[in-house]
């Protein structure tokens, strides 16, 4: 009894530390039209299956770097799989030439400011990085 | 010999086993076969199915991006397995990659159901974005069962090629070597002599030892069977050579023969009676070659015998120069054969013939007497189918007066002169008989007509008006003839006699006529004066006749000097018979009838009341 008390009191405790400081968004340029995007939108798009979005624009999707704990986190939530995963499936894909890996930036700060400056560009970033400029249109947790 | 290939017990025995291991390992191998594909079809189906578990994740990429180089790729690593025929991938209504073995053209019905997948989404295990095809090849997986059911056919092939073997090794071991050794044994072995059969080494004590050991008994019993009949037979023969001497000297003639007459065997005797010389070598003997006078005789008995089984008696004169008379008396012997015995007889026969001769003869004259007409008149006289003949009595006049005058010989003496002129006047066929005392039958065959008998009796009537000699006295005697013929005036020699009987007394009744053909007037005066005679014996005995007198007047005297007495019959029918109907009847004389009315007469003179006196009357005869 005093266990799964424990054990609801650590899942309040760190989805509450998750939304608070550490949830990844994804964010796109505000003058697109977008607003909102559903989870196999995002996955299409970062894994190469269709970047067209909603509104017929052809999407820029943009990694964090391979070190980064956003982007582990982001893949790791979005698909629950892990970076080896996903590197393997871009080895797989990457011969053929059909779908390529998102483009790689250095840090979250250049994310955000390629989706500002880049109506296409698609980011995802720690939800204390995005400025105004950005819309935010998926939200990840640890749900 | 038999051919050991067709009808050995080895081939027998290897042949059935053969067939049934063939049958057996038919229907193995269709059972093999069966299963054998239907495994093979698993095999292929987990097979393919564990392919399809290693190109899932790639495949599953492949259609989430729609990437079609990664399909193909997926799509030729499995066609390296040879079961495969034919990989498709699809997306959607898209088909991403497709691959075919190279070198094979399936029609479409020619496809097994193959097997399909279908592909989630790498990123969403609830997302189905393909499906992956894989078609199995027919001709791979086809040979590949036709590998595994040679390979089992082999194995069965050999596994029969040494059961065979082991089997012919062990018949023939076990089962043909003993048994042919046994047989050639067998063959060689001289039962009579005491020999036995040994069981073959190594087969003392199983079932091949326990048939030797009953053969070995079988073959005492036999021996011993024989030893003993042998002892039988020579007792048989013994008996047999002792019945056969009883049999060759027995004084009467013994003979076997069957219902055709065929003798199987005879004695001596049989010869010697028979006075036949049978020769074995020429033919077989026959009765029918015995001198026999009636041979159908001696078959017909034979027949009956066997027939009836019961014991024939018959008598047979033999056609030889002695005539003599043979008894055979025939015994049936299982209904097949007659043992004849054969004995003479002829003297029995010469007594019998002469005492018949002796009954049938007159001694005085040589002739037949009555029961020699019996004899001579054939049987069929009785039926009435008789030729028809004449019959005649002759009566010699005057012999009784020569045997009452002369002496019983001077009337011998007349018969046989009489006898031997009748002769004299008679054919060879006919017939001359002494009946009794002087009076001759003769029998003259074939004649029926009056004109011919007629000559007969005048020739006979002459011979006796000749005179005779006899003790220096000449005699002329006479003759009376009553001829009758047969059938017209009697069917039976009876009746016949009687008609002659009566024609003779009329011939003796006429003067001046010799001879009298019968008549019927002559048998209804002969029965009516029958019939007054018995009348007239009752009459008397009645008292019916009656004597009625009719005074004599002397005028002169004017007084009664007699009486005639006249005498009537007042028969109860006919009323008052007159005296002429019966008072000359030739009987009358005999019967008293004079003497009782005399009676009557003397009683009525002596009643003294009329005062006549008698005296014999007038015109009464004595």
């Amino acid at each position: 009894m005093l266990r799964r008390f424990f054990l609801v009191c650590y899942f309040v405790a760190f989805s509450s530390v998750a939304v608070a400081a550490d949830d990844v968004v994804v964010i796109v340029n505000q003058k697109i039209g977008v607003n909102k995007m559903t989870r196999d939108e995002v996955i299409n798009v970062f894994l190469g299956r269709n970047r067209q979005l909603a509104s017929g624009v052809t999407a820029l999707p943009l990694d964090l770097p391979g070190s980064s704990v956003e982007r582990e986190r982001f893949y790791l939530q979005l698909t629950g799989k892990s970076m080896n995963e996903i590197n393997a499936y871009w080895a797989r894909l990457i011969f053929s030439g059909k779908a390529s890996p998102p483009a790689q930036v250095r840090n979250q700060e250049e994310a955000v400011q390629m989706v500002i400056d880049n109506r296409s560009a698609v980011a995802y970033v720690a939800r204390n990085k995005v400025s105004s400029s950005a819309t935010i249109v998926y939200e990840l947790n640890a749900k | 010999m038999i051919n050991p290939f067709r009808k050995g017990i080895l081939f027998g025995t290897v042949f059935s086993i053969v067939g049934t291991a063939l049958v057996v390992s038919a229907i193995f191998i269709a059972i093999v076969a069966m299963n054998t594909a239907a495994d093979t079809r698993v095999a292929f189906s987990k097979h393919t199915e564990a392919l399809l578990d290693t190109v899932e994740s790639a495949a599953s990429i492949a259609c989430f991006v729609g990437d079609q180089q990664l399909a193909t790729e997926v799509v030729s690593g499995l066609l390296k397995s040879h079961e495969v025929a034919r990989v498709v991938i699809r997306s959607g209504d898209k088909e991403l990659a497709r691959g075919d073995r190279a070198g094979l053209s399936y029609q479409d019905g020619q496809m097994i159901k193959g097997i399909s997948r279908k592909i989630v989404s790498p990123f969403n295990k609830g997302e189905f974005i393909g499906e992956i095809n894989v078609e199995p090849d027919v001709y791979a997986i086809n040979k590949l069962v036709r590998e595994k059911v040679y390979f089992t056919i082999s194995m069965l092939v050999l596994q029969l090629f040494f059961v065979v073997v082991a089997v012919v090794l062990i018949v023939y071991y076990v089962v043909v070597r003993p048994i042919r050794s046994l047989s050639n044994d067998l063959h060689n072995i001289d039962a009579a002599a005491g020999e036995k059969l040994l069981a073959p080494a190594g087969y003392e004590e199983n079932e091949i030892a326990r048939l030797i050991c009953d053969i070995n008994k079988l073959s005492e019993t036999l021996v011993a069977a024989l030893v003993n009949e042998q002892v039988l037979r020579l007792q048989r023969e013994i008996d047999a050579e002792k019945y056969r001497s009883i049999f060759d000297n027995a004084g009467s003639g013994i003979f076997i023969a069957d219902i055709e007459g065929h003798i199987s065997s005879y004695n001596r005797s049989f010869v010697t009676l028979t006075a036949c010389q049978f020769n074995a070598h020429a033919q077989p003997p026959r009765l029918a070659y015995v001198p026999w006078s009636d041979v159908d005789k001696l078959m017909q008995a034979i027949n009956v015998c066997l027939s009836s089984g019961v014991n024939q008696s018959v008598d047979l004169e033999l056609e030889t120069n002695e005539h003599r008379w043979l008894n055979v008396n025939l015994t049936a012997i299982e209904g097949m054969l007659v043992q004849g015995v054969v004995s003479d007889v002829s003297q029995v026969k010469q007594s019998e013939a002469t005492a018949l001769q002796r009954v049938i003869m007159d001694d005085l004259t040589g002739l037949p007497n009555r029961a020699g007409l019996e004899c001579y008149l054939p049987e069929t006289i009785r039926q009435g189918h008789a030729e028809p003949f004449a019959l005649m009595l002759v009566d010699v006049k005057g012999f009784k007066k020569i045997n009452g005058d002369m002496g019983m010989a001077a009337g011998d003496l007349m018969l046989r002169v009489a006898a031997s002129r009748l002769k004299g006047c008679l054919k060879n066929t006919d017939w001359l008989g002494r009946l009794g005392g002087d009076e001759f039958t003769v029998v003259l065959p074939g004649i029926s007509k009056r004109g011919a008998a007629e000559s007969v009796a005048n020739r006979m009537a002459g011979v006796f008006r000749k005179t005779i000699e006899i003790n220096d006295t000449l005699i002329t005697p006479g003759c009376d003839i009553g001829i009758a013929f047969y059938p017209a005036d009697g069917d039976d020699l009876a009746s016949l006699l009687r008609s002659a009987e009566f024609a003779l007394s009329y011939a003796k009744r006429e003067e001046g006529q010799d001879y009298q053909f019968f008549t019927l007037e002559m048998a209804a005066t002969a029965e009516q004066h029958c019939k007054l005679e018995t009348e007239l014996h009752q009459a008397i005995r009645r008292n019916e006749l009656r004597l009625y007198y009719q005074p004599i007047v002397d005028l002169q005297a004017g007084c009664i000097v007699g009486a005639e007495a006249l005498i009537r019959w007042q028969h109860p029918t006919r009323g008052l018979v007159p005296p002429d109907v019966f008072i000359f009847h030739p009987k009358v004389k005999t019967t008293g009838f004079s003497r009782l009315a005399l009676a009557a007469i003397m009683r009525f003179l002596n009643g003294g009341e009329h005062g006549l006196q008698a005296r014999k009357p007038y015109g009464f005869s004595n």
